[in-house]
């Protein structure tokens, strides 16, 4: 009792005081509430009990595969390993309690899909698809005793697929001290990884009364290379609807767009010239959280809210694992970029946005390898190879019009050819851009998704 | 108490509800019963909207028209392609070959194939047409006189069994079996090959289909004629791409 009133008044002292007597008295305020917590006997510290249990799952005997990560990639590559061969034990672990996807997200933020099409649970798809779905966050892997460590316990594994996706570069930004970074995140989030970031980006919109609304685009192979465009359109339409005096100022790092960009910049002529600039060249050297302020090597951008994309780099997951390229400055995952073999560990695999190699990080694209990687593992059960990936044209929809909903496409595949001037294997992605926007590749658009959470989720054909 | 007699115990409360549970039973088969018998298909007559039969002779070329079968909520794509188009072998979802009959009626050329996507389901509904087929090559896929499928571009060969052309579909269309009666020129739908897809269009689309086709009619079984139109008569959007 003495206690919590104790905290409760040293707040508004706090405050009271700060307006006296500014620095000082905040100072002391965190000062003293430490120093009560210290004086307290320190904790030994102890492994968690989660380790010394089994988590519960319910394996049968047969050979586990284990996936960490339900995303894009973990999903399919889940469900494709069930589908090559049903008598192995997959087990998915994946820490949230729901799937929420990053892929339409942004028609959703702009209210022209409900939030039904991007949630989906996690009992429905391991339940049509025959896997098990673990609710654990993974805390380590012992990959010469083949156990994974979770908090619900460890499980060991015969061959395990790592696709823990992206983390945030902010140092790349110019925000070099981790608390600055977090604070950045919390406060202006990118909203390219899934779940809060998008909701929060939502409500922010909602909330937005004019000015400036900032979006940046990174350098690097960074997630969704044509969203912070779609997402630009998204939100000067959400703009021009709600006769909201603002503006979408789209900073993009790179001098052009890394796509064939004509339909989505007619989009913008024809539609919101009044609502997006971009600026393109930008480099990013600071940001200035409490005075709204971006620093850039051209001079400083103030702005009234954002969504600030810091450049990507691998899970911090993989260096936890021990199987990021410490050599590469975004720290992917260190695999053969043929076997999706992590280096000198023939049972593991990392698939999805925490792969080196240079195609598009995109969910189709997570989605289609994931088959693929699926394919690598049961080939090399029955010591059969396989021949490298390659891809047909997948479909990209990028949202240009919010209201009536229009879109362009883009037909993406990617994967290795023979190069007969080398006699070696050569990485190649092709595109080919259909940049006549309309409302029937707006429904493909939307059917594209609701297709795919079909496939991961509901039907598994 | 045995279990024998708890047994009798409730066959004796079920004989003085004898009609309330003879209608719980059915309901509980119904709910349970497999959602596509391939032995005993349907046989349907295609009749254009005013009711009248469709002659098989005046389905124009290139026709990219709709009927439903073998129920009442699962379209399927019916086609007049240029050159007959002979029987083949072709490999279901599971690798197993299966004949596909050909083209039927003038030349051997009208072929019908559910137009229920292979790869994820898309299909041809009121509102929107995924699935087309189309003379003209087709901006998306490279290829003409194919059916496309827009969602995700997966490419069928109608003159070929709906093989895969490309896309990321993996096996055929079903192929709708058609009959056509020589003296009165009549087309019938007469059963499915190759993979039907309809359990898993159910279970995805079963929240939509009630609401166009009916609570319960959406998976009843066709009876006598089924109406064909183009599908630009019968979609509000038959999409290209």
């Amino acid at each position: 009792m003495a206690r919590k009133k104790k905290t409760g008044l040293n707040r508004r002292e706090a405050i009271k005081a700060a307006s006296a007597a500014a620095l000082g008295a905040a100072a002391g305020a965190g000062a003293g509430s430490g120093g009560a917590l210290g004086a307290e006997k320190p904790l030994k510290v102890r492994p968690p009990s989660a380790f010394s249990r089994q988590a519960e799952v319910p394996g049968f005997g047969g050979t586990r595969v284990a996936v960490i990560g339900g995303g894009w990639s973990g999903l399919e590559t889940a469900r494709q390993l069930k589908k090559n061969r049903r008598d192995l034990d997959v087990v998915l672990i994946e820490k949230r309690a729901s799937f929420f996807s990053c892929p339409l997200s942004n028609l959703w933020l702009v209210d022209r899909i409900p939030l039904d099409d991007l949630t989906h649970s996690y009992i429905d798809a391991a339940h049509n698809n025959d896997y098990t779905w673990l609710h654990a966050a993974v805390v380590d892997v012992d990959r010469h005793k083949r156990v994974i460590y979770t908090d619900q316990g460890w499980l060991t594994y015969d061959f395990l697929v790592v696709a823990p996706g992206i983390d945030y570069d902010y140092t790349r930004y110019g925000v070099a001290d981790p608390g600055d970074a977090a604070r950045l995140r919390a406060t202006y989030p990118a909203a390219f990884m899934a779940g809060s970031e998008l909701l929060t980006l939502k409500r922010k919109l909602e909330e937005f009364d004019g000015g400036v609304f900032v979006l940046t685009a990174p350098p690097g192979n960074y997630r969704c290379l044509p969203a912070p465009y779609e997402r630009a359109c998204m939100i000067a339409g959400y703009m021009k609807d709600n006769d909201i005096k603002g503006r979408v100022l789209l900073l993009d790092s790179r001098e052009h767009p890394p796509f064939h960009p004509d339909g989505i910049n007619e989009a913008i002529r024809d539609l919101y010239r009044r609502y997006v600039v971009r600026i393109g060249g930008v480099n990013i050297t600071g940001v200035d959280i409490g005075k709204r302020r971006i620093e850039t090597e051209m001079g400083e951008i103030v702005f009234t809210d954002a969504a600030i994309y810091p450049p990507v780099r691998g899970s911090r997951v993989l260096e936890r694992f021990g199987i990021a390229d410490m050599k590469d400055p975004g720290r992917f995952a260190d695999i053969d970029p043929i076997s999706y073999r992590v280096r000198g560990d023939e049972r593991v695999f990392v698939g999805g946005d925490a792969r080196p190699m240079p195609f598009i990080k995109a969910g189709m694209a997570a989605n289609y390898e994931a088959g693929h990687i699926a394919r690598v593992i049961t080939s090399q059960m029955e010591g059969k190879d396989l021949s490298p990936l390659s891809s047909p044209g997948l479909m990209c929809y990028v949202a240009v019009n919010a209201k009536p909903l229009q879109s362009v496409a883009f037909k993406i595949s990617f994967g290795w050819v023979y190069d007969r001037g080398t006699g070696e294997k050569r990485f190649m992605q092709k595109a080919q851009a259909f940049p006549k926007r309309s409302r029937s590749l707006g429904k493909a658009n939307i059917q594209w998704g609701r297709g795919m959470f079909q496939e991961m989720f509901y039907n598994s054909l | 108490m045995t279990r024998e007699t708890d047994r009798r115990g409730f066959m004796k409360l079920c004989g003085k509800t004898a009609v309330a549970a003879a209608v719980a039973g059915a309901a509980v088969r119904s709910a349970t019963a497999p959602a596509f018998a391939l032995d005993n298909p349907p046989r349907a007559r295609l009749v254009t909207a005013d009711g009248k039969p469709l002659m098989a002779s005046r389905l124009p070329m290139h026709a990219n028209w709709i009927f439903h079968y073998p129920y009442e909520s699962t379209p399927v794509l019916l086609i007049r392609v240029e050159d007959p188009a002979p029987a083949m072998d072709v490999e279901d979802r599971d690798g197993k070959a299966y004949t596909w009959p050909g083209g039927v009626g003038p030349g051997g050329s009208i072929v019908a194939y559910a137009a229920i996507c292979a790869h994820a389901l898309s299909y041809d509904s009121k509102e929107t047409s995924f699935l087309n087929y189309r003379r003209k090559r087709n901006e998306m896929s490279g290829h003409g006189r194919v059916i496309t499928c827009c969602a995700h571009a997966s490419v069928y060969d109608p003159a070929a069994g709906a093989r895969v052309l490309a896309g990321p579909a993996k096996f055929p269309l079903a192929a709708v079996l058609l009959e056509h009666d020589e003296k009165t020129d009549e087309l019938f739908a007469t059963g499915i090959a190759g993979s039907e897809l309809y359990k898993e269009f159910f279970k995805a689309y079963r929240k939509d289909l009630r609401k166009e086709f009916g609570r319960s009619k959406y998976r009843k079984r066709v009876e006598g004629d089924v109406t064909a139109m183009p599908v630009s008569g019968y979609s509000e959007d038959a999409i290209e791409c």
